[in-house]
């Protein structure tokens, strides 16, 4: 089975997970710092990457920022009030998510 | 750390591989150059335009027309949320006074002094709400060095261009002359239905303009180093 569509529908929460907790990041550090964490299980291409953080930012669920970096521009994400409002709603759901896969995966003897 | 002309190569490489707007060409350029790096300190022999091959494989068969089709749908959609709450705002508390004001104000001059003179308010009250927006768009306007990927009106408008404002006024001149033809020459005789016509016209333009306005006064406020 293809690992990446098991992962498709988590990437929201993933993305804005790792804004609540690192402030603001850039579009090549989240997908190393997912990569790192998840010891290279999961790979978040950058082709389902950008469109997501686009459509987050248009949504305005996050806003962004672009800084000098010597001879370059880095466009830094951070969750916005209604990002940061809506990141445990999107915890939690994954976390429904989980448990009920669980019950199927594992169903409890009668 | 990329050169400056090897960070000037990735941005003709994005160039050439259709991505021309600033904002979604300066994200990936860093992308690129970040990734690049990595790529050449991990192997020594690896010079920068393999390494480049090699990242770009990274993006996928469809290479970066899926980031770029997904940014314009983003913010048609942005853009169309944002008009839609400015329009509502004219049906709602405070501003549905100036809306109700001007709709019976209409009324009134065509039940005490007939359809003509409802036709030259119409036509007056136009221009005086929205030629002092669309003087202000252009003065507060700043031409970018290179195209910006702004959503409006449901199509890309690059915001180097004025282009997308100015066929869009015409649209609305020409609506206005239709319905002052209605108000004003003999025809059928529905001027109370053609004063709510005439209403609804400048409140989206109205709207039309505002949003134009706001969208400028964002990607200037965002993308400083672009202008």
């Amino acid at each position: 089975m293809n690992k990446t569509n098991l992962y498709k529908g988590c990437l929201e929460p993933i993305v804005m997970q790792l804004l609540r907790e690192n402030n603001r990041m850039y579009g090549y550090e989240i997908t190393q710092k997912v990569k790192e964490l998840t010891k290279g299980e999961l790979q978040i291409t950058e082709g389902a990457l950008y469109p997501l953080l686009h459509r987050l930012e248009a949504g305005g669920i996050l806003e962004s920022e672009m800084e000098n970096i010597g001879n370059r521009i880095r466009k830094y994400y951070s969750l916005t009030k209604a990002g940061k409002k809506q990141v445990q709603h999107n915890l939690d759901e994954v976390k429904t998510f989980l448990q009920t896969l669980n019950l199927i995966i594992n169903p409890k003897p009668a | 750390m990329l050169s400056d002309k090897q960070i000037q190569e990735l941005y003709k490489f994005c160039s050439k591989h259709y991505v021309s707007y600033y904002d979604v060409q300066t994200e990936l350029v860093d992308h690129l150059a970040s990734s690049v790096e990595v790529e050449m300190q991990l192997n020594g022999d690896l010079d920068f335009d393999k390494a480049l091959e090699k990242v770009y494989l990274s993006f996928g068969i469809n290479g970066f027309s899926t980031i770029v089709r997904e940014k314009s749908e983003s913010l048609t959609k942005e853009n169309r949320m944002r008009m839609f709450g400015i329009l509502a705002s004219f049906f709602k508390w405070p501003t549905i006074i100036l809306t109700g004001t001007y709709l019976f104000t209409e009324v009134l001059l065509y039940k005490n002094y007939g359809k003509s003179i409802v036709a030259y308010f119409v036509i007056i009250s136009s221009l005086l709400t929205t030629v002092p927006q669309l003087v202000n768009i252009l003065l507060t306007r700043q031409k970018p060095k290179s195209p910006l990927l702004v959503n409006d009106f449901g199509q890309v408008y690059l915001s180097n261009s004025l282009a997308g404002i100015w066929i869009q006024y015409l649209g609305f001149i020409f609506n206005l002359v239709c319905v002052y033809n209605w108000l004003h020459v003999d025809g059928p005789n529905f001027s109370i239905v053609w004063s709510i016509v005439a209403t609804i016209l400048l409140v989206i333009e109205n709207a039309v303009l505002m949003t134009f306005q706001r969208n400028q006064n964002c990607v200037q406020r965002k993308y400083p180093a672009a202008f």
